[in-house]
């Protein structure tokens, strides 16, 4: 089996994950029936919720589950918007295309605007700019991602908050690569919306959830039979929130072993520098999550080194998945002021939970044995 | 306590057994973001999704390229709804829908009027079914959109669905049909049926929760804007990770319900009409609620006179079935389907679903017939209603005081 070092894309389901889903397959009951069968999947769904709810520290109310990350960045854009007289979107230029893709849609459609901030080298936002971007006044909702998911850099989302709140303009967060990898507090941020994804901690595909601020209104983005609350219609994914709720409560201790990670991550780096002076890591000054590295190979595009670390039977990506099939620059380090050129040649390795001590030499070898052929 | 027996196969499905088997590994061992073009594990997963795309396709004689995964069937009505209303406004702001549709098309329904669009619900003959010339006549120059179910949850109804489709293509006005309750179960063809989208649920047909999809014709092409924008998936039209073990399971259970329908249609429906019969002979003054033939096989929709609905629901406790849809079973109000069909509100509260499927047995549905029967009795013993009625009183004859 090749080495998987692809974990920002997804991540596999945890053991104690597929042991609780495996038991959980046989709760079939639609959570909304009243019958035994529909109350035990509510049970399911409950115990989940406020699993997710401490990892946020947030009381379980707060707590809206979706399909996924991309389905709650597009329902806190959407629902935020709704609730503000202002159109105006200011968001980062380095956040996922989810949420630059809603801002855009949602806002040609009300007939806003999206406002880019400015952000440094690193990719981390310049708070001046961002508060003068608010004193303008017009500002509805502020977007700005905890955790880049190319290059594993933080942004200063507490002092985003503040500014925000000092402005009084909503803060929505796209924190889908955070649990797991940096402290989560809902109140700590002060943020009024975060998105969540669980399969990028080892929980199962098609399960997301918005966590609302106390007093942010939420509206529904899909309308429906009235679950959850009224804020987002459809027979929940019993089985998946299931998994979604333990992977919430296992991301506690994936933080605390992210020293051991961020070890290995660190190990791999070094090697791999070495190997030339060329090659140059993304963010490596920035405040940025143990388990990623980004590496910037110039001359040699990304998925000619994604190819060629995959016959090595090394698994890793360039840019982030959803643009992977493109030869498209990576917009993440366009924005960062990469040439276009540089940035069609960044290479993603993310390290996870199952990863060990041994894969780092594998990981060193298949890197040095690829990087000589391609350097021919 | 032994399990009581299920009986509501219209608000989820059991995942079969064999769906199970077939997506777990895609879960863990298989895994894999379809989206990751550059590895093996992304090519895996996509080569999976795309066999279970073919699989959904196959089933309602469509094309792979005109299903998109959601994650579930309000998210496709949603999609299909706002997506088209929002793509089409130019051409017009007119939707017609019926009464007793799901309520997340009429909750999507009455969102679009906020925004500025006419809606037209449509009401329904008293077996539940929509009138052709009704539907005619409701249509106007602004109508961009008809949504009209195929199958009624609550009822089990089967629309004409190929008659107002071929009204809709006619008219060159786009036609939408929520097929959460009938993919699967009936044999659907996009293409003789002229149907332009068709929203599916997965649990609602041995498959997983949390999964759906959207059939969105091509030819000739019907487009709408997404609802969920982001990494593009989809082609555009639905992004996000796809759940390749929830789709995985999706395109099995298609695939067991293409090689079993027609057999399991028509073991239902000998179970179903037995049921039936025996309910009658034992309970007088039985009303079915909803066309008895162009009707799911799996549905009964009774209402039992003379018995509070809440009571019986408890007497009945070893049965798990539902009263009005799932989503508005925790409400007392009385079911907004029945009330479309003009059933009056006492007849409304007093009425039960029964939903037989894959795996009801004929032992479980004499069981039911007997409780039901018992527990009728009973109820309506302790009833003074019911004991007038023996006596020959009309009970609409009477003016009741007020205290």
């Amino acid at each position: 089996m090749a080495l998987y070092l692809d974990h920002n894309a997804t991540s596999p389901l945890k053991p104690e994950v597929k042991a609780l889903m495996s038991q959980t397959l046989d709760v079939f009951g639609n959570p909304s029936s009243t019958h035994s069968f529909g109350q035990e999947a509510r049970m399911v769904i409950d115990g989940a919720r406020r699993q997710v709810a401490t990892l946020f520290d947030v009381r379980p109310e707060q707590v809206v589950f979706t399909s996924g990350g991309t389905e709650a960045n597009n329902m806190a854009i959407r629902s935020a918007l709704a609730t503000t007289p202002h159109k105006r979107i200011v968001t980062s230029p380095t956040e996922h295309h989810a949420v630059l893709h809603a801002a855009t849609a949602v806002s040609n459609e009300i007939g806003g605007r999206v406002s880019a901030v400015k952000v440094d080298k690193n990719g981390v936002v310049d708070l001046d700019n961002l508060e003068r971007m608010l004193a303008e006044g017009d500002v509805g909702l502020v977007s700005i991602m905890a955790v880049n998911n190319e290059t594993g850099v933080c942004q200063p989302v507490a002092e985003i908050a503040e500014l925000c709140k000092a402005a009084n303009v909503m803060y929505h967060c796209d924190a889908v690569q955070a649990p797991g990898k940096v402290a989560t507090s809902l109140p700590k941020w002060g943020a009024s919306l975060v998105s969540l994804s669980f399969h990028k901690l080892g929980g199962p595909k098609g399960v997301g959830a918005l966590i609302f601020a106390a007093g942010v209104q939420a509206l529904p983005l899909l309308h429906g039979g009235g679950q959850e609350r009224g804020r987002r219609g459809g027979t929940e994914n019993t089985l998946g929130i299931a998994g979604a709720g333990l992977a919430a409560e296992l991301a506690r201790q994936t933080l605390v072993e992210m020293p051991r990670l961020s070890a290995l991550r660190d190990k791999v780096e070094s090697a791999i520098k070495r190997l030339s002076n060329d090659i140059a890591v993304v963010g490596e000054s920035a405040q940025r999550t143990g388990n990623v590295s980004c590496f910037l190979l110039p001359g040699i595009t990304g998925d000619t080194a994604v190819m060629a670390l995959d016959m090595e039977g090394v698994a890793v990506s360039s840019g982030s998945a959803c643009s992977s099939g493109r030869v498209n620059p990576s917009h993440v380090l366009m924005a960062q002021g990469f040439s276009e050129d540089d940035a069609k040649c960044s290479v993603r390795l993310s390290w996870g939970w199952n990863n060990t001590e041994d894969d780092v030499q594998v990981c060193i070898d298949a890197f040095t044995k690829a990087w000589q052929r391609l350097k021919k | 306590m032994e399990r009581p027996i299920y009986l509501d196969y219209q608000a989820t499905t059991p995942t079969d057994p064999r769906v199970v088997a077939y997506m777990t590994p895609f879960f863990y061992e298989k895994f894999g973001n379809p989206h990751s073009r550059s590895h093996a594990y992304g090519w895996n997963a996509e080569a999976e999704v795309e066999a279970a795309r073919a699989k959904v396709a196959s089933l309602i004689g469509a094309d792979a390229k005109e299903i998109v995964f959601t994650s579930g069937a309000t998210e496709s009505n949603n999609l299909a709804i706002k997506g088209i209303a929002s793509f089409y406004k130019d051409q017009g702001n007119h939707i017609i829908t019926v009464q007793t549709e799901h309520k997340c098309v009429l909750d999507t329904c009455r969102h679009l009027e906020q925004d500025g669009f006419d809606v037209t619900y449509l009401p329904v003959e008293p077996n539940g079914l929509v009138d052709l010339e009704k539907l005619k006549a409701a249509i106007t120059d602004k109508t961009i959109l008809v949504s009209v179910m195929s199958a009624n949850n609550e009822i089990g109804v089967i629309q004409p669905i190929a008659e107002i489709g071929a009204i809709c293509r006619d008219k060159g006005i786009k036609f939408h049909t929520d097929g959460a309750q009938s993919f699967g179960k009936i044999p659907m063809d996009m293409d003789e049926m002229n149907i332009d989208l068709m929203s599916i649920s997965g649990h609602k047909i041995y498959g997983p929760q949390g999964i759906g999809a959207l059939y969105v014709r091509r030819k000739p092409r019907v487009r709408l804007n997404a609802q969920i924008n982001g990494g593009g998936q989809e082609r555009g039209m639905r992004s996000g990770t796809l759940p390749m073990a929830l789709i995985a399971g999706l395109g099995k259970a298609a695939e067991i319900a293409q090689t079993e329908m027609e057999a399991e249609h028509t073991r239902l429906l000998k179970l179903r009409e037995y049921m039936l019969d025996e309910l009658n002979k034992r309970i007088p003054h039985l009303i079915l609620n909803g066309d008895r033939d162009k009707r799911l096989a799996g549905n009964l929709n009774i209402s039992f006179s003379y018995v509070e609905g809440e009571s019986l629901m408890m007497a009945i406790k070893e049965l798990a079935v539902s009263s009005g849809s799932a989503c508005t079973s925790s409400s007392l109000e009385p079911s907004y389907v029945l009330r479309a069909l003009g059933v009056d509100e006492d007849m409304a509260h007093s009425s039960i679903r029964f939903g037989l499927g894959r795996f009801t047995t004929k032992e479980e549905v004499d069981f039911a017939i007997d409780l039901i029967s018992q527990k009728v009795d009973k109820l309506r013993a302790m009833s003074p209603l019911w004991e007038m009625v023996q006596d020959g009183i009309d009970l609409k004859s009477i003016n009741w005081a007020a205290h």
